[in-house]
């Protein structure tokens, strides 16, 4: 009996460690949102040249003199983001076509690109909603702009992830 | 990180109770045959209540228990409850509410000291199955565009997961027992969602990159002496 009374002395022990280990994680959740987390469509770039000596095409990234605008008046500058090779620019909230004045060299572009209106992901508790869209179309006008590529349609929080391609 | 210091916990406790358990069978390795009267033991976890006061979001509910020994160390188990927790943030609000059910056996590893004992040292298998509704309202969101409020209509969910447990049942005063059950939990299948499940009744909050969970659930249980069938 004496061996019994032993042993639920033990077991009381064990219960009143996994009660505090219950209490301790439950204060432990994490209560901020650790990266920055934003919704836009990733762009990228290239400058299309003739090599004179062997005649072929030569397709350098260039994002160089690169600015993007909300407005034909470029009053809105929009400052793409993501280092030198990727920017992010933001699409509409409330429409399903977004219209952006890309600026290279000073010659201006329209680029208007057609896509689902914002569906709401969840990122986490802490890092809340964000809107992601799928591209289904676009349009542009070709000042010197040769071609724009979609190469992935869907337009969420990843900024590894290339959507469209400008060749000038 | 969360759940971290649940898995030392389930981890300690298997280890420290494989000790205990040696020690306890050499005690009562004598102990064979006994006439043993059936009884029913149901139990509930006032955790479910006393963290609604530790964790961020509006949170509570109820969970029951219910076993009883038809075999020798064998405990069919029967867990239900209900949850229901509403996280409201600057930039959103979100509810979710469903109840669970988990279906499983206990197997007691303490040999008995005599035909009243009904402590319990269990390891145990739990399949479970949770039916609930998750909406979000008051999302926000905004960009160079300008901003735009919306929300997340309910949407009826459901999920499947099973769990490997141990436990105890330690009787402290008469037919009065507390207790705690250690779950390891995997999940097999949540429907698919607009949005993912902030929380599952019974199951916890998933984590998009394991589908593992552990949590630990404390019971107050009551047994009730049945008669013998003849």
């Amino acid at each position: 009996m004496r061996q019994k009374n032993r042993i639920k002395g033990a077991l009381k022990g064990l219960l009143l460690l996994c009660f505090t280990g219950v209490l301790l994680s439950s204060c432990l959740e994490d209560t901020s949102c650790g990266q920055n987390i934003e919704t836009g469509m990733l762009f990228s770039a290239y400058t299309v040249t003739i090599d004179s000596a062997t005649q072929e095409r030569v397709v350098t990234r260039d994002m160089s003199r690169l600015y993007v605008f909300l407005q034909r008046d470029r009053m809105d500058t929009l400052y793409p983001r993501v280092a030198d090779t990727l920017a992010m620019v933001p699409l509409e909230l409330t429409d399903s076509i977004t219209s952006l004045f890309f600026e290279k060299d000073s010659v201006l572009n329209e680029i208007k690109i057609i896509h689902t209106l914002p569906e709401v992901g969840f990122v986490d508790v802490n890092c809340g909603f964000v809107p992601t869209y799928t591209i289904t179309n676009g349009s542009f006008s070709n000042i010197e702009l040769d071609s724009v590529q979609i190469v992935n349609p869907t337009v969420d929080t990843d900024v590894f992830k290339t959507n469209i391609l400008l060749f000038y | 990180m969360f759940l971290k210091p649940i898995y030392f916990c389930f981890i300690s406790c298997l280890l420290l109770s494989g000790s205990l358990l040696a020690q306890q069978n050499k005690a009562a390795a004598d102990t064979v045959n006994m006439d043993r009267t059936p009884f029913i033991r149901i139990g509930v976890d006032p955790s479910r209540y006393l963290l609604s006061y530790l964790q961020p979001a509006e949170r509570g509910g109820y969970e029951v228990q219910v076993d009883m020994e038809i075999y020798e160390k064998f405990y069919p188990v029967v867990e239900f409850g209900y949850m229901f927790a509403r996280r409201t943030e600057e930039a959103y609000a979100l509810s979710i509410n469903g109840t669970y059910a988990r279906l499983g056996f206990d197997y007691n590893l303490l040999a008995l000291n005599d035909a009243t004992d009904r402590d319990l040292f269990f390891v145990g298998w739990r399949m479970a199955r949770s039916q609930f509704v998750q909406s979000a309202d008051n999302v926000y969101y905004e960009n160079a565009f300008g901003s735009v409020t919306t929300s997340v209509p309910q949407q009826a969910l459901h999920a499947y997961w099973g769990e490997v447990t141990v436990g105890v049942k330690a009787e402290v005063f008469r037919n009065f027992f507390v207790g705690w059950t250690g779950r390891l939990k995997y999940k097999f299948r949540v429907k698919e969602a607009a949005i993912t499940p902030y929380a599952i009744p019974g199951y916890g909050r998933p984590t998009t990159d394991s589908d593992v969970n552990a949590d630990i659930s404390l019971y107050l249980s009551y047994s009730f002496s049945l008669k013998k069938w003849q």
